[in-house]
Protein backbone atom coordinates (compact mmCIF):
# COMPACT_ATOMS: atom_id res chain seq x y z
CA UNK A 1 0.00 0.00 0.00
CA UNK A 2 1.19 3.52 -0.50
CA UNK A 3 2.23 5.22 2.69
CA UNK A 4 0.36 8.63 3.44
CA UNK A 5 3.59 11.13 3.13
CA UNK A 6 4.04 8.62 -0.42
CA UNK A 7 0.94 10.31 -1.96
CA UNK A 8 1.87 13.73 -1.82
CA UNK A 9 4.90 12.85 -4.23
CA UNK A 10 2.49 13.20 -7.56
CA UNK A 11 3.61 14.94 -10.27
CA UNK A 12 3.10 15.08 -13.98
CA UNK A 13 4.94 12.10 -15.78
CA UNK A 14 6.73 14.86 -17.48
CA UNK A 15 7.71 18.84 -17.62
CA UNK A 16 5.00 19.83 -20.16
CA UNK A 17 1.90 17.64 -18.40
CA UNK A 18 2.07 15.63 -21.26
CA UNK A 19 2.19 11.81 -20.68
CA UNK A 20 5.99 10.57 -21.71
CA UNK A 21 6.83 7.09 -22.77
CA UNK A 22 7.04 4.82 -20.17
CA UNK A 23 10.76 4.09 -19.04
CA UNK A 24 10.22 0.56 -17.79
CA UNK A 25 11.48 -2.33 -20.12
CA UNK A 26 8.03 -4.64 -20.60
CA UNK A 27 7.49 -7.96 -22.05
CA UNK A 28 4.13 -10.12 -22.95
CA UNK A 29 3.06 -13.65 -23.67
CA UNK A 30 -0.52 -15.69 -23.28
CA UNK A 31 -0.98 -17.90 -20.82
CA UNK A 32 -3.39 -18.86 -18.48
CA UNK A 33 -6.08 -18.29 -21.38
CA UNK A 34 -5.19 -14.28 -20.50
CA UNK A 35 -3.13 -11.65 -21.84
CA UNK A 36 -0.09 -10.91 -19.13
CA UNK A 37 2.50 -8.54 -19.21
CA UNK A 38 5.03 -7.48 -17.28
CA UNK A 39 7.46 -4.42 -16.15
CA UNK A 40 10.38 -4.51 -14.22
CA UNK A 41 12.22 -1.17 -13.13
CA UNK A 42 15.64 -1.93 -14.02
CA UNK A 43 17.77 -2.41 -17.61
CA UNK A 44 16.75 -4.49 -20.04
CA UNK A 45 19.02 -7.02 -20.72
CA UNK A 46 18.97 -7.33 -17.07
CA UNK A 47 15.15 -7.75 -16.98
CA UNK A 48 15.27 -10.34 -20.25
CA UNK A 49 16.28 -13.38 -18.19
CA UNK A 50 14.22 -12.44 -15.38
CA UNK A 51 10.80 -12.03 -18.07
CA UNK A 52 11.67 -15.63 -19.42
CA UNK A 53 11.89 -17.30 -15.89
CA UNK A 54 8.40 -15.72 -14.94
CA UNK A 55 6.96 -17.31 -18.75
CA UNK A 56 8.02 -21.09 -17.43
CA UNK A 57 6.91 -20.06 -13.92
CA UNK A 58 3.27 -19.17 -15.56
CA UNK A 59 3.65 -22.10 -18.21
CA UNK A 60 4.22 -24.63 -15.36
CA UNK A 61 1.56 -23.48 -13.07
CA UNK A 62 -1.02 -23.84 -16.08
CA UNK A 63 0.17 -26.93 -16.43
CA UNK A 64 -0.62 -28.12 -12.83
CA UNK A 65 -3.99 -25.96 -12.33
CA UNK A 66 -5.60 -25.89 -15.81
CA UNK A 67 -8.98 -27.31 -15.91
CA UNK A 68 -8.92 -27.49 -19.82
CA UNK A 69 -6.60 -31.09 -19.89
CA UNK A 70 -7.19 -34.32 -18.90
CA UNK A 71 -3.76 -34.68 -17.83
CA UNK A 72 -2.79 -31.64 -15.02
CA UNK A 73 -3.06 -32.18 -11.49
CA UNK A 74 -6.43 -30.67 -10.60
CA UNK A 75 -7.62 -32.62 -13.34
CA UNK A 76 -6.91 -35.58 -11.98
CA UNK A 77 -7.83 -35.11 -8.32
CA UNK A 78 -10.91 -33.54 -9.83
CA UNK A 79 -11.54 -37.13 -11.38
CA UNK A 80 -11.03 -38.84 -7.76
CA UNK A 81 -14.45 -37.67 -5.38
CA UNK A 82 -14.21 -39.33 -2.51
CA UNK A 83 -10.94 -40.65 -1.85
CA UNK A 84 -7.89 -39.26 -0.24
CA UNK A 85 -5.24 -37.73 -2.91
CA UNK A 86 -2.06 -36.43 -1.85
CA UNK A 87 -0.96 -33.19 -3.87
CA UNK A 88 1.78 -31.24 -4.93
CA UNK A 89 2.70 -28.27 -2.58
CA UNK A 90 1.57 -25.83 -5.72
CA UNK A 91 -2.06 -27.38 -5.70
CA UNK A 92 -1.87 -27.74 -1.98
CA UNK A 93 -1.27 -23.97 -1.16
CA UNK A 94 -3.46 -22.61 -3.72
CA UNK A 95 -6.21 -24.54 -2.68
CA UNK A 96 -5.40 -23.79 1.15
CA UNK A 97 -5.70 -20.00 -0.52
CA UNK A 98 -9.19 -21.14 -1.99
CA UNK A 99 -10.65 -22.35 1.02
CA UNK A 100 -9.34 -19.69 3.39
CA UNK A 101 -11.46 -17.31 1.15
CA UNK A 102 -14.34 -19.29 0.57
CA UNK A 103 -14.37 -18.78 4.67
CA UNK A 104 -14.00 -15.42 4.46
CA UNK A 105 -16.37 -14.45 1.94
CA UNK A 106 -19.15 -16.51 3.19
CA UNK A 107 -19.15 -18.87 0.65
CA UNK A 108 -19.67 -16.14 -2.11
CA UNK A 109 -16.40 -17.06 -3.23
CA UNK A 110 -16.42 -21.08 -3.72
CA UNK A 111 -13.64 -23.12 -6.00
CA UNK A 112 -16.10 -26.10 -5.95
CA UNK A 113 -18.45 -24.34 -8.52
CA UNK A 114 -16.75 -26.31 -11.52
CA UNK A 115 -19.71 -28.33 -12.21
CA UNK A 116 -22.00 -25.38 -12.20
CA UNK A 117 -19.65 -23.52 -14.54
CA UNK A 118 -19.89 -26.27 -16.65
CA UNK A 119 -23.22 -26.60 -17.08
CA UNK A 120 -23.66 -22.83 -17.78
CA UNK A 121 -21.77 -23.66 -20.76
CA UNK A 122 -17.90 -22.93 -20.18
CA UNK A 123 -16.50 -26.13 -21.12
CA UNK A 124 -13.38 -24.85 -23.14
CA UNK A 125 -11.09 -22.04 -23.15
CA UNK A 126 -12.75 -18.71 -23.40
CA UNK A 127 -11.06 -18.37 -27.33
CA UNK A 128 -12.26 -21.73 -28.22
CA UNK A 129 -15.86 -21.38 -26.15
CA UNK A 130 -15.87 -17.98 -29.02
CA UNK A 131 -16.10 -20.63 -31.90
CA UNK A 132 -19.41 -22.79 -30.25
CA UNK A 133 -22.89 -21.85 -30.31
CA UNK A 134 -23.42 -23.83 -27.09
CA UNK A 135 -22.06 -26.42 -24.64
CA UNK A 136 -23.22 -29.57 -23.10
CA UNK A 137 -25.11 -29.02 -19.71
CA UNK A 138 -23.31 -30.62 -16.99
CA UNK A 139 -24.32 -31.73 -13.22
CA UNK A 140 -24.66 -28.93 -10.70
CA UNK A 141 -23.93 -28.76 -7.39
CA UNK A 142 -22.75 -25.46 -6.19
CA UNK A 143 -21.41 -24.28 -2.36
CA UNK A 144 -20.13 -27.54 -1.38
CA UNK A 145 -16.11 -26.49 -0.54
CA UNK A 146 -17.05 -26.58 3.52
CA UNK A 147 -17.14 -30.53 2.69
CA UNK A 148 -13.94 -30.38 1.24
CA UNK A 149 -11.13 -31.90 3.71
CA UNK A 150 -7.82 -31.58 3.67
CA UNK A 151 -4.79 -34.00 5.54
CA UNK A 152 -1.77 -32.29 6.11
CA UNK A 153 -0.10 -34.77 7.39
CA UNK A 154 -0.18 -36.70 3.81
CA UNK A 155 -0.68 -33.14 1.91
CA UNK A 156 -3.90 -34.67 0.68
CA UNK A 157 -7.61 -33.53 -0.60
CA UNK A 158 -11.02 -35.43 -0.05
CA UNK A 159 -13.48 -33.88 -2.21
CA UNK A 160 -16.89 -34.82 -1.49
CA UNK A 161 -18.69 -36.63 -4.53
CA UNK A 162 -19.86 -33.92 -6.95
CA UNK A 163 -17.97 -31.37 -6.25
CA UNK A 164 -15.10 -30.86 -8.70
CA UNK A 165 -12.47 -27.27 -8.24
CA UNK A 166 -11.97 -24.74 -11.06
CA UNK A 167 -8.78 -22.36 -9.54
CA UNK A 168 -9.33 -20.49 -12.68
CA UNK A 169 -8.93 -17.24 -11.02
CA UNK A 170 -7.62 -17.61 -7.81
CA UNK A 171 -4.78 -19.93 -9.31
CA UNK A 172 -3.85 -17.02 -12.58
CA UNK A 173 -3.64 -14.51 -9.09
CA UNK A 174 -1.49 -16.51 -7.35
CA UNK A 175 0.63 -17.20 -9.98
CA UNK A 176 1.02 -13.20 -10.33
CA UNK A 177 2.05 -13.11 -7.21
CA UNK A 178 4.67 -15.37 -7.11
CA UNK A 179 5.92 -13.79 -10.23
CA UNK A 180 6.58 -10.27 -8.61
CA UNK A 181 7.98 -11.97 -5.96
CA UNK A 182 10.43 -13.50 -8.15
CA UNK A 183 10.96 -10.25 -9.79
CA UNK A 184 11.72 -8.32 -7.12
CA UNK A 185 15.24 -9.83 -7.05
CA UNK A 186 16.26 -8.12 -9.89
CA UNK A 187 13.80 -5.10 -9.28
CA UNK A 188 10.57 -3.37 -8.59
CA UNK A 189 7.94 -4.83 -10.60
CA UNK A 190 4.52 -4.82 -11.97
CA UNK A 191 2.59 -8.19 -13.37
CA UNK A 192 -0.60 -7.77 -15.44
CA UNK A 193 -2.71 -10.99 -15.93
CA UNK A 194 -5.39 -10.07 -17.82
CA UNK A 195 -6.40 -7.28 -15.91
CA UNK A 196 -5.42 -8.41 -12.72
CA UNK A 197 -2.63 -6.30 -11.33
CA UNK A 198 0.03 -6.97 -9.17
CA UNK A 199 2.90 -4.70 -8.13
CA UNK A 200 6.24 -4.97 -5.78
CA UNK A 201 8.18 -2.09 -4.80
CA UNK A 202 7.56 1.38 -6.53
CA UNK A 203 9.87 2.07 -9.27
CA UNK A 204 12.44 4.38 -8.65
CA UNK A 205 11.04 8.35 -8.43
CA UNK A 206 7.56 7.29 -8.37
CA UNK A 207 5.23 6.89 -5.43
CA UNK A 208 3.91 3.61 -7.08
CA UNK A 209 3.22 2.06 -10.48
CA UNK A 210 0.68 4.57 -12.58
CA UNK A 211 -2.18 2.07 -13.32
CA UNK A 212 -5.97 2.64 -14.17
CA UNK A 213 -9.25 0.84 -13.19
CA UNK A 214 -11.03 0.61 -16.84
CA UNK A 215 -14.71 1.41 -17.82
CA UNK A 216 -16.88 -1.80 -18.19
CA UNK A 217 -17.02 -3.04 -22.10
CA UNK A 218 -14.67 -1.29 -24.44
CA UNK A 219 -11.39 0.02 -24.82
CA UNK A 220 -13.08 3.51 -26.21
CA UNK A 221 -14.19 4.10 -22.64
CA UNK A 222 -12.27 6.42 -20.67
CA UNK A 223 -10.78 5.22 -17.20
CA UNK A 224 -12.91 5.42 -14.09
CA UNK A 225 -9.91 6.03 -12.11
CA UNK A 226 -6.16 6.01 -11.40
CA UNK A 227 -3.98 5.33 -8.81
CA UNK A 228 -0.45 4.47 -7.61
CA UNK A 229 0.27 0.28 -7.08
CA UNK A 230 2.74 -0.68 -4.78
CA UNK A 231 3.30 -3.61 -2.80
CA UNK A 232 -0.38 -4.34 -3.59
CA UNK A 233 -2.87 -6.31 -5.80
CA UNK A 234 -6.00 -4.70 -8.04
CA UNK A 235 -8.21 -7.33 -9.09
CA UNK A 236 -11.39 -6.73 -11.02
CA UNK A 237 -14.48 -9.27 -11.71
CA UNK A 238 -17.07 -8.59 -14.19
CA UNK A 239 -19.86 -9.47 -16.64
CA UNK A 240 -19.18 -7.37 -19.21
CA UNK A 241 -16.37 -9.41 -21.35
CA UNK A 242 -16.53 -13.89 -20.86
CA UNK A 243 -20.07 -13.68 -21.74
CA UNK A 244 -21.76 -16.24 -24.14
CA UNK A 245 -25.07 -18.22 -25.32
CA UNK A 246 -26.39 -21.23 -23.03
CA UNK A 247 -29.21 -22.55 -24.77
CA UNK A 248 -30.08 -19.19 -26.14
CA UNK A 249 -29.54 -17.38 -22.66
CA UNK A 250 -26.91 -15.05 -21.95
CA UNK A 251 -24.68 -16.57 -19.38
CA UNK A 252 -21.26 -15.36 -18.30
CA UNK A 253 -18.41 -17.31 -15.99
CA UNK A 254 -19.62 -15.97 -12.21
CA UNK A 255 -21.57 -18.28 -11.00
CA UNK A 256 -23.93 -17.42 -7.82
CA UNK A 257 -23.08 -20.33 -5.55
CA UNK A 258 -26.89 -20.05 -4.18
CA UNK A 259 -28.63 -20.71 -7.29
CA UNK A 260 -25.33 -22.50 -9.43
CA UNK A 261 -26.24 -20.25 -12.62
CA UNK A 262 -24.75 -17.18 -13.06
CA UNK A 263 -25.47 -14.40 -11.14
CA UNK A 264 -27.77 -11.74 -11.99
CA UNK A 265 -25.98 -9.23 -10.71
CA UNK A 266 -26.63 -5.35 -10.84
CA UNK A 267 -23.27 -5.16 -10.46
CA UNK A 268 -21.02 -5.20 -13.97
CA UNK A 269 -17.48 -5.37 -12.46
CA UNK A 270 -16.42 -5.31 -8.88
CA UNK A 271 -12.40 -3.84 -8.30
CA UNK A 272 -10.65 -4.54 -4.82
CA UNK A 273 -7.55 -3.13 -3.96
CA UNK A 274 -5.86 -5.77 -1.26
CA UNK A 275 -2.21 -6.48 0.19
CA UNK A 276 -1.85 -9.74 -2.11
CA UNK A 277 -3.50 -11.22 -5.03
CA UNK A 278 -5.42 -14.00 -4.01
CA UNK A 279 -7.67 -11.81 -1.46
CA UNK A 280 -8.18 -8.70 -4.10
CA UNK A 281 -9.37 -11.25 -6.54
CA UNK A 282 -11.96 -13.53 -4.15
CA UNK A 283 -13.73 -10.57 -2.62
CA UNK A 284 -13.79 -8.91 -6.57
CA UNK A 285 -15.82 -11.87 -7.09
CA UNK A 286 -17.29 -12.18 -4.14
CA UNK A 287 -19.09 -8.12 -4.01
CA UNK A 288 -20.06 -8.73 -7.89
CA UNK A 289 -22.07 -11.78 -7.02
CA UNK A 290 -23.47 -10.20 -4.07
CA UNK A 291 -25.00 -7.02 -6.15
CA UNK A 292 -24.55 -3.46 -5.15
CA UNK A 293 -26.33 -3.34 -2.06
CA UNK A 294 -25.19 -6.06 -0.55
CA UNK A 295 -21.38 -6.02 -2.02
CA UNK A 296 -21.39 -2.24 -0.67
CA UNK A 297 -22.14 -3.01 2.58
CA UNK A 298 -19.47 -6.13 3.20
CA UNK A 299 -16.43 -3.46 1.68
CA UNK A 300 -17.73 -1.03 4.28
CA UNK A 301 -18.31 -3.79 6.93
CA UNK A 302 -14.76 -4.97 6.21
CA UNK A 303 -13.07 -1.37 5.84
CA UNK A 304 -11.64 -2.97 2.19
CA UNK A 305 -10.62 -0.93 -0.75
CA UNK A 306 -13.21 -1.29 -3.09
CA UNK A 307 -15.40 -0.46 -6.27
CA UNK A 308 -18.44 -1.29 -7.82
CA UNK A 309 -19.76 -0.39 -11.32
CA UNK A 310 -23.27 -0.95 -12.13
CA UNK A 311 -25.02 -1.24 -15.55
CA UNK A 312 -25.52 3.09 -16.18
CA UNK A 313 -21.48 3.52 -15.24
CA UNK A 314 -22.24 4.64 -11.66
CA UNK A 315 -19.14 3.81 -9.86
CA UNK A 316 -19.55 3.63 -6.04
CA UNK A 317 -16.34 3.23 -3.87
CA UNK A 318 -15.50 2.40 -0.31
CA UNK A 319 -13.82 5.01 1.75
CA UNK A 320 -10.36 2.74 2.19
CA UNK A 321 -9.98 2.76 -1.91
CA UNK A 322 -10.79 6.45 -2.42
CA UNK A 323 -8.36 7.53 -0.44
CA UNK A 324 -5.88 5.63 -2.68
CA UNK A 325 -7.20 7.63 -5.73
CA UNK A 326 -5.49 10.47 -7.56
CA UNK A 327 -7.20 10.87 -10.32
CA UNK A 328 -10.58 12.15 -10.45
CA UNK A 329 -10.01 14.38 -7.55
CA UNK A 330 -12.58 14.06 -5.38
CA UNK B 1 -63.32 16.29 53.07
CA UNK B 2 -63.17 12.93 51.93
CA UNK B 3 -64.34 13.68 48.50
CA UNK B 4 -61.16 16.53 48.04
CA UNK B 5 -58.58 14.00 49.30
CA UNK B 6 -59.55 11.57 46.88
CA UNK B 7 -59.84 13.89 44.16
CA UNK B 8 -56.65 15.62 44.77
CA UNK B 9 -55.16 11.72 45.11
CA UNK B 10 -56.22 11.58 41.64
CA UNK B 11 -55.15 15.23 40.24
CA UNK B 12 -51.60 13.49 41.49
CA UNK B 13 -51.53 10.58 39.93
CA UNK B 14 -52.87 11.53 36.52
CA UNK B 15 -50.31 14.30 36.58
CA UNK B 16 -47.76 11.65 37.54
CA UNK B 17 -48.98 9.55 34.55
CA UNK B 18 -48.52 12.25 32.61
CA UNK B 19 -44.43 12.68 33.44
CA UNK B 20 -44.28 9.04 32.91
CA UNK B 21 -45.38 9.04 29.63
CA UNK B 22 -44.00 11.98 28.75
CA UNK B 23 -40.47 10.68 30.15
CA UNK B 24 -41.10 7.66 28.67
CA UNK B 25 -41.33 9.40 24.74
CA UNK B 26 -38.18 11.94 25.40
CA UNK B 27 -36.56 8.96 26.55
CA UNK B 28 -37.60 6.90 23.24
CA UNK B 29 -36.60 9.70 20.96
CA UNK B 30 -33.46 10.31 22.61
CA UNK B 31 -32.24 6.57 22.33
CA UNK B 32 -33.31 6.89 18.53
CA UNK B 33 -31.22 9.65 17.51
CA UNK B 34 -28.00 8.12 19.78
CA UNK B 35 -29.10 4.69 17.57
CA UNK B 36 -28.53 6.84 14.40
CA UNK B 37 -26.09 8.89 15.11
CA UNK B 38 -23.79 5.43 15.95
CA UNK B 39 -25.17 3.85 12.78
CA UNK B 40 -23.77 6.92 10.75
CA UNK B 41 -20.54 6.56 12.60
CA UNK B 42 -20.25 2.96 12.23
CA UNK B 43 -21.12 2.70 8.78
CA UNK B 44 -18.97 5.42 6.65
CA UNK B 45 -21.04 6.22 2.90
CA UNK B 46 -19.36 4.97 -0.06
CA UNK B 47 -18.10 7.98 -2.70
CA UNK B 48 -19.61 7.82 -6.13
CA UNK B 49 -18.03 8.44 -9.05
CA UNK B 50 -20.46 9.63 -11.53
CA UNK B 51 -21.06 7.94 -14.93
CA UNK B 52 -18.61 9.28 -17.72
CA UNK B 53 -19.14 9.37 -21.40
CA UNK B 54 -17.05 6.94 -23.78
CA UNK B 55 -15.76 9.84 -25.87
CA UNK B 56 -12.47 10.83 -26.19
CA UNK B 57 -8.83 9.73 -24.30
CA UNK B 58 -9.16 9.19 -20.51
CA UNK B 59 -6.67 12.00 -19.98
CA UNK B 60 -8.54 14.44 -21.80
CA UNK B 61 -12.15 14.27 -19.78
CA UNK B 62 -12.47 16.68 -16.83
CA UNK B 63 -14.34 15.07 -14.57
CA UNK B 64 -17.32 16.43 -13.28
CA UNK B 65 -17.87 16.37 -9.32
CA UNK B 66 -18.23 13.66 -7.49
CA UNK B 67 -21.51 13.67 -5.46
CA UNK B 68 -19.59 13.11 -1.91
CA UNK B 69 -16.78 15.00 -0.90
CA UNK B 70 -14.25 13.04 0.94
CA UNK B 71 -11.67 14.39 3.40
CA UNK B 72 -7.97 15.19 2.70
CA UNK B 73 -7.03 12.85 -0.76
CA UNK B 74 -4.32 12.74 -3.15
CA UNK B 75 -4.40 14.55 -6.34
CA UNK B 76 -3.22 15.17 -9.40
CA UNK B 77 -2.70 18.05 -11.86
CA UNK B 78 -3.93 15.96 -14.79
CA UNK B 79 -5.13 11.68 -15.07
CA UNK B 80 -1.33 9.80 -14.70
CA UNK B 81 -0.70 8.01 -18.01
CA UNK B 82 -1.54 4.59 -16.87
CA UNK B 83 1.31 1.57 -17.40
CA UNK B 84 -1.60 -1.37 -17.17
CA UNK B 85 -5.49 -1.23 -16.29
CA UNK B 86 -7.49 -3.54 -14.34
CA UNK B 87 -10.43 -5.12 -15.82
CA UNK B 88 -12.31 -7.74 -15.69
CA UNK B 89 -10.25 -11.00 -17.06
CA UNK B 90 -9.18 -11.01 -20.56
Amino acid sequence: MIAQSERTMIEPLTSTGQPGPHPWPTHQFRAMGSQIQLWLDGEEAQANPFFRRVEVLFRRVEARLTRFSGHSELSRLNAQPDAWVPVSALLWDVLQHALRLARETGGLFDPTLLPALEAAGYTASFEELAQRRSAPAGVTRPGCWTEVRLDPERQAVWLPAGARLDLGGIGKGYTAQLAVDLLASAGPALVDAGGDLVAGAAPRDFPGWPVAVASPGGEAAPDLFHLWLAQSALATSGIDYRRWQQAGEPAHHLIDPATGRPAESDVITATVLAPEATTAEAWATAALIAGRERGLALLLERDLAGALTGPAGRTELSPRLAAHIVWPVL
Amino acid sequence: MTDNRRAAKVRAIRWMKGVLVAGSVAASLLGTQLLAERAAVETPPAAVLPAQSAQGPAWQQAPSRPELELGPVPTAAAPLRPVARSRSSR
